[in-house]
């Protein structure tokens, strides 16, 4: 028990030095994530849920395209039905940000290669 | 509210870094956790506030790894890349280059013990790395922890042990 407390003990010591030694530029935006907040509290939210909505119909779409077009249409497998199910569930409206990147990436993959 | 965040952003920060292993994306889930903190619950009392707080930092960590396994999905898809389906799947947007990446100067003050550490701890299933990191370095109680989790106070105790068991293994010959 007393070699498992200096273990932790240890292992928290090592922590604590890492949380200390944090880079100027990282607890600079520490401290900017931290006053945005802190602004924004009084701040009335913006609905996501209709635009997340549209975006995850946009978003499945994309996926529905990339699917049908390939050169050998892959089978629906249990990995996809789970990212359809994120998508459709419109929980992160972050996500669809990225899905606007990988259906540009789609688009413009024959360019890419030539440059 | 400022003292508070000021008191638990720094461990939060790296225990999501510890999860995701992405400095840029820890420093989002952070951001993104501060402010749904403060927006739902800055009228709790603040005794409850770290544990309401660390919950809302593992369900952002939670989004971050379903928002990844989307991204895998979606290159495993791109036109040409199904040759390369042997080699573990690159995201593009990771390999675009961190304009704020530490210099090889910073990296090497960085201690070997930390590191290896930190290597351990990135090996444990989330879960675990995330339960032993809430009770043994911020101090929550099994409860808390349960409650930051979304788990059962047995479900915390098994992942604890678990990763104390791991750590012992693999730390044996690192620490004095």
């Amino acid at each position: 028990m007393s070699q498992e407390k200096e273990l932790i003990g240890h292992i928290r010591r090592l922590l604590d030095e890492s949380a200390e030694d944090i880079e100027a530029a990282t607890a600079a935006r520490l401290a900017l994530a931290r006053s945005r907040a802190l602004r924004e509290k009084t701040e009335r939210r913006i609905p996501w849920r209709w635009p997340a909505l549209g975006l995850a119909t946009a978003a499945a779409a994309i996926l529905a395209f990339m699917m049908t077009f390939r050169a050998a249409p892959p089978q629906l497998t249990a990995e996809h039905r789970e990212v359809l199910e994120i998508i459709a569930s419109g929980q992160n409206l972050e996500l669809y940000k990225d899905l606007e990147f990988y259906a540009w990436l789609a688009k413009n993959q024959d360019v890419l290669k030539g440059g | 509210m400022e003292q508070f965040l000021k008191s638990v952003e720094r461990r939060a920060f790296r225990m999501a870094e510890i999860a995701t292993g992405i400095r840029d994306d820890a420093l989002d889930v952070l951001q993104d956790a501060m402010l749904e903190f403060v927006r739902a619950y800055a009228h709790k009392p603040r005794e409850q506030w770290k544990p309401l707080f660390y919950r809302i930092v593992q369900n952002e960590i939670r989004d971050w790894y379903r928002r990844r396994k989307v991204r895998q999905i979606f290159v495993s898809l791109l036109p040409g890349r199904r040759q390369d389906q042997e080699k573990e799947e690159e995201d593009p947007i990771q390999l675009l280059s961190d304009p704020e990446a530490p210099d090889p100067f910073t990296e090497t003050k960085a201690s070997e013990a930390f590191k290896r550490l930190e290597t351990i701890l990135r090996e444990l299933p989330l879960r675990q790395q995330q339960v032993f990191l809430l009770r043994a370095w911020e101090g929550l109680s099994v409860g808390e922890t349960a409650a930051a989790m979304g788990c059962t106070q047995g479900t915390v105790k098994t992942h604890y042990s678990r990763a104390l068991n791991t750590l012992q293994e693999n730390l044996k010959d690192n620490w004095p």
